[in-house]
Formats: C-alpha cells, sequence, structure tokens
C-alpha cells in the first residue's frame, strides 16, 4: 500500500520543486505533478530535477488526472496541496481522487508563519490539516533552499541573463527573485512631476515583466530610499501599491 | 446513500475584496433558483478572519455587508476567526458542517476551500454521512462548476456529480467601485445630451486620415453644441462615455471621471490621486473596461518633433495603464484597459500589449468581445 501526493504546477514552478523535494520519497512513494498546457515545460523540467534527486514522479496532464486516478487501486491514500496556485486545479485534484480514485484525499498547505510585518518568521512546511476520520495526524516537512541553478532550470532561464541584470537577483532561503530599483543619481534634484513620473513608469514596467515571466508570487520588489519630498511621496506611494518594499530617506 | 438533501446553508470566506463574496452569493443563489423547483438556501455563514475584516472596514462597516446579503433572503452568521496563519498554527477551524451545505470557492485565500472540506471529511467522526455541495464560481464570474458531494464513514465509497452550468454575471459597477475605495464619479451623459447625428458626423470626419485639424475642431464643437476653447480633451471624454453608454450594445453601465484618492499628499498638501479613469464600464458579461482618453489633433502631428511627441504621449499613457492595476483585487482576468485616442494617433501605438486602442468610431467594434 502506498501513498502519492499531488501537486498542481503553476507559475511559480521554483515553489512547486520546492514542496516537491520537501517529501521524503519513503513517506509519498509517487509525486504527480498535475500540469496544463500553459505549465506542461515547467512539469517537464521538474520533473527532471526530483528523478536526479532520487523522487519517484511523474507528469500528468489535468484533464487525464480522474482516469488515472481509477486504475490506482493499489494506492492507500492520495494527498493534494491546497492554497498556492489557481483554486480550479486544487478543485480539481480534489474532485479527481474523489470521483477516480473514491477517496477522500489528505489535504496539505503550504504553510510559513507570518509576521506583524508580513515577513517569514522560521521556515516554510508543507503542513497536512490533522484529520481524525481520515487518520490524518499532525506532520510537516520543512521547504528547501533552491539554488539558484535548479531556479534558472525550473524557469528555462539562462543563468547568465541574471548575472547581466545588476537590479534582480535570486534568494535562495527565499526562493524568489528579488527586484531592487534605485533613484537615478541626482534624484534630489529631480522636482517635475514628469521627471518622477519617467523613472516610475519605468520601474513599474520592470516589475510587471518580471512578475509575468517568474510568476506573481516568486518575486519581491525593493526600492532603495527614495527622497522625501514633492512628487517622489507620490512616487513611493505608487510603488508601495504595486507592492514595492522600501523607504523614504 | 443518496438522500435527497436540498441545499440549504452557504458556506462562504468573507474576503477584503468583498464584493466577490457578495456576487458570488448571488450567483449561487441565482443558479438554485433557476435549476430546481423547491427549496432555496435561508442561511449563510460566513468565516471572516482578522486580515480580511481589517480590508473590508476600511470600505463598509461588517454590519452594512450584513444587511447586503439578508436583502437577498438569507439569515447570516458571521463567524469571526483569528488570522489564518493562527488557525493553521493551532489547527481549529470552527466551521461544523451540516447536510446541505453549499462550499462556495470563490472569495478568499484558496486556504479557506482546504479548511472547509477538510471540516467535512472530519464531521464522519461524529456522523454516519453528510451530503452537501460546492459551488466553483469561474474568475469571470460567468460560470459555475456546481458539485453534489456524499461522503459515508461506513464502508461505502465517496461520491461527487459535478456539472457545468452558465451564470449571467452579478455584478453592480458601483459596488465595485466602492470595493476599490473609489471616492467620486460622475453618471456617463445622458441620451439627449449630446445630438446623436452630430455626434455620428464627428466620429465620421475624425476617422477620416484627410480631415484637417480645423475641421475636426468644427465637427467636436458641433457634437458638443457649445464653443471648445482648450478643452477638447474634456469633451473627447464626454463623448466616449457618451458613445459607450448609448452606442456600445455590450455595455450595462459607465461611469466617468472616476477618482481613486489615498492619503499621501503632495509637495503643495494637495491631495495626490492614485488613479483616475476617464471611464469605467461594466459589460454584460460582467468585464470590468477602463478607458482613458487622450485627444490630439491631427494639426499636432505634422513636423518630425511633433510626430515624436504625439507618440511619446501615447506611449505614456499605454505605459500608465499597464502599471497601475485597477484598485479593488478585482480578478485580473476581468479587467480590461482600453485607450481612446485620434485616428492621428493610432499610429503611435505599436507597443500596447495589454491595452486596447481604438478612436472614437471603432469604439463600439473594439470592445464588443468584452
Amino acid at each position: 500500500m502506498t501513498s502519492e501526493m499531488i501537486l498542481p504546477v503553476g507559475t511559480s514552478p521554483v515553489h512547486v520543486l520546492r514542496l516537491a523535494l520537501s517529501l521524503p520519497p519513503e513517506r509519498f512513494q509517487n509525486i504527480i505533478l498535475l500540469v496544463t498546457e500553459r505549465t506542461a515545460d515547467y512539469g517537464r523540467r521538474i520533473h527532471e530535477i526530483l528523478c536526479s534527486e532520487g523522487h519517484q514522479a511523474e507528469v500528468i496532464e489535468g484533464e487525464s488526472l480522474e482516469g488515472v486516478l481509477k486504475q490506482r487501486t493499489e494506492v492507500s491514500d492520495f494527498s493534494i496541496i491546497m492554497g498556492p496556485g489557481r483554486k480550479r486545479d486544487s478543485l480539481l485534484m480534489w474532485r479527481s481522487v474523489v470521483s477516480g480514485a473514491e477517496k477522500i484525499p489528505h489535504i496539505w498547505v503550504h504553510h510559513n508563519v507570518i509576521t506583524s510585518k508580513g515577513n517569514t518568521k522560521d521556515w516554510e512546511y508543507i503542513k497536512a490539516l490533522p484529520n481524525d476520520f481520515l487518520g490524518v495526524k499532525k506532520e510537516k516537512h520543512r521547504l528547501p533552499e533552491i539554488e539558484v541553478e535548479n531556479a534558472c532550470l525550473a524557469y528555462g532561464f539562462d543563468p547568465s541573463d541574471l548575472e547581466a541584470d545588476d537590479e534582480l537577483e535570486w534568494d535562495s532561503r527565499k526562493c524568489k527573485f528579488v527586484l531592487t530599483v534605485s533613484p537615478p543619481s541626482g534624484a534630489h534634484t529631480i522636482h517635475t512631476k514628469k521627471g518622477v513620473q519617467d523613472w516610475e513608469n519605468l520601474v513599474l514596467n520592470k516589475a510587471q515583466r518580471i512578475r509575468k515571466a517568474f510568476g506573481m508570487h516568486a518575486v519581491e520588489v525593493w526600492h532603495t530610499p527614495l527622497p522625501s519630498k514633492g512628487w517622489w511621496l507620490t512616487a513611493k506611494q505608487r510603488l508601495t501599491d504595486a507592492g514595492f518594499r522600501g523607504a523614504n530617506k | 446513500m443518496s438522500r435527497g438533501i436540498a441545499p440549504l446553508r452557504i458556506v462562504s470566506a468573507l474576503s477584503g475584496n468583498w464584493d466577490n463574496t457578495v456576487t458570488s452569493i448571488q450567483s449561487i443563489l441565482e443558479l438554485i433558483k433557476t435549476k430546481s423547483k423547491g427549496d432555496v438556501p435561508s442561511e449563510a455563514l460566513l468565516f471572516c478572519d482578522r486580515t480580511e475584516k481589517r480590508k473590508i472596514e476600511e470600505k463598509v462597516t461588517l454590519g452594512e455587508l450584513k444587511e447586503v446579503i439578508e436583502r437577498m433572503g438569507l439569515e447570516v452568521e458571521i463567524a469571526e476567526v483569528p488570522t489564518l496563519n493562527d488557525i493553521l498554527e493551532d489547527g481549529v477551524f470552527p466551521y461544523h458542517p451540516r447536510d446541505g451545505d453549499i462550499i462556495n470557492t470563490r472569495p478568499g485565500s484558496g486556504l479557506y476551500p482546504a479548511l472547509m472540506m477538510n471540516s467535512v471529511a472530519g464531521s464522519l467522526q461524529q456522523n454516519e454521512s453528510i451530503v452537501f455541495y460546492l459551488a466553483e464560481v469561474s474568475p469571470k464570474g460567468a460560470s459555475m462548476t456546481w458539485s453534489r458531494a456524499s461522503f459515508s464513514s461506513m464502508s461505502e465509497p465517496p461520491t461527487i456529480k459535478p456539472r457545468e452550468c452558465e451564470l449571467s454575471p452579478q455584478d453592480n459597477l458601483i459596488r465595485i467601485l466602492k470595493n476599490g475605495g473609489a471616492k467620486k464619479w460622475e453618471e456617463a451623459p445622458g441620451r439627449v445630451d449630446y445630438n446623436k447625428t452630430k455626434v455620428d458626423e464627428f466620429k465620421s470626419i475624425e476617422s477620416n486620415p484627410a480631415s484637417d485639424a480645423t475641421t475636426i475642431s468644427y465637427y467636436l464643437e458641433q457634437a458638443y453644441g457649445k464653443t471648445i476653447g482648450y478643452e477638447g480633451g474634456t469633451v473627447f471624454e464626454g463623448l466616449t462615455g457618451y458613445e459607450l453608454a448609448h452606442h456600445c450594445g455590450n455595455i450595462d453601465h459607465v461611469v466617468i471621471n472616476v477618482e481613486f484618492p489615498r492619503d499621501a499628499r503632495t509637495e503643495g498638501g494637495d491631495m495626490a490621486w492614485r488613479r483616475e479613469d476617464d471611464a469605467i464600464a461594466l459589460s454584460a458579461q460582467g468585464n470590468l473596461i477602463c478607458f482613458s482618453c487622450k485627444f490630439l489633433r491631427p494639426g499636432n502631428a505634422l513636423t518630425p518633433g511633433q510626430i515624436r511627441n504625439v507618440a511619446k504621449a501615447i506611449d505614456e499613457e499605454i505605459h500608465k495603464l499597464e502599471a497601475f492595476p485597477f484598485p479593488g483585487a478585482n480578478p485580473r482576468q476581468r479587467v480590461y484597459n482600453v485607450l481612446v485616442t485620434t485616428t492621428t494617433a493610432l499610429n503611435f501605438t505599436t507597443n500596447a500589449k495589454g491595452v486596447i486602442v481604438t478612436n472614437l468610431e471603432g469604439l463600439s467594434e473594439a470592445i464588443k468581445h468584452l
């Protein structure tokens, strides 16, 4: 009798890679990577990394999941992760287990303890929701760090492009790309609305491009201190609205 | 084990984007009323965590929100819970599932459906069986996967019967604006505020590349019905609102001059606006369309320098639309940006990726699919 975990591959593939790598192979004998047409390449690359790390995994297209699970009569329980990614994928997994395998899935979530300031307090975990009826006990596994090579491999991104961009770097502990923008030199001499807005539009568009490329949750955006006067105050507020963190001088 | 249990109670998260909760509940009720002859749900249980409560109360009180949902004929219970973080820490989620519960998966964090569905399975520890429903309203609000599920604590396997249903969107533009924090807006010009024939003439003349600046200004004045000084841009915005309200078949409601304020002030102490939209429209399909109007006279683009200026102005406008997301966490699949400009300027819009660019003549055609 075996346990299998189903993970949906979204547009932030490193997150899925972390979740998958955290699962002990002796606890989950198989990892099913659920992909869509859009995320099939990510799934294939994650599968490659998982196999090289000694995990048993397979890539399955969303529409086929129910049919595949119908055949898995030897599997004693199926776990799914809910929370990250698109809700419709979580619910598709849940319905497919109930309908295909005729079992109630064990639900796992991604858990990072957040401080009041919104930072991660210690480590991030994949955690089971305890359930007496299903016999699910308290259980959690710490998510590992992902090095830049594997991150770039999962995205199909050339690491030399990352090296070439001074404002963008990979944080292996947070497992996120970090974009840090700085105001132009002599920013305190720029007083016109247009001068400030030109810079502001430039960085907002760069942040948007990077978020689009790597997925919203895989990117953290920061700005170094901005002048605390005039239109820079408005720029600071607009950057905050767009999810930037940072302070005024 | 299939017992005839009707859908009785809607169980949902109450999210900071509270309009999402209201519209999804409306959609569920609408669907049940249309498809079933018998009972409709009479209760709603809404979970609200501390973080979301703070976000909601920036815009409306929980009491007001409760009244909105009660007006749909539901007896509402709001269960305030600590943060989701705390719930995951101590593992206690105060939901006691009942037969006939409808889990609304649309609003709030994806952790809510996880906690709710785990609670349903856990309830079999005390009960022999449970029949419940899953209502998955799509992000566009135009369809729903409606499932009836049945779990038993005995040896019977669980069952689920999903079906796809089409929905008529339940959105309300004013609610969306309030939810996004908008403080000021005006209704679009009325049908009799402009002379349709004159407006059509202006559109036709303006869209002709051979028309010169003087002719276009003359016909703009004719359409407006008054002499225009430097406020050609404002008049053009008004005409766009009029066209949207009365001559675009897929538009349900449109407002103009929408302002989203925030606390920051400029150096001079004036209120700085986070975002201003020349017009915002809600389409019959439930899409939110944000319009920016840029009136650039053809006479402005004669010399290479003037052409550069027009191209730059258009570029900036497109950047602005792309860079500032619509406030209020509306599903991004439902938000579209449109730049309405003059025909001459259409030649300079090669950088528009996520923005639809059109002149007034082509407006209706450009947005008819939204």
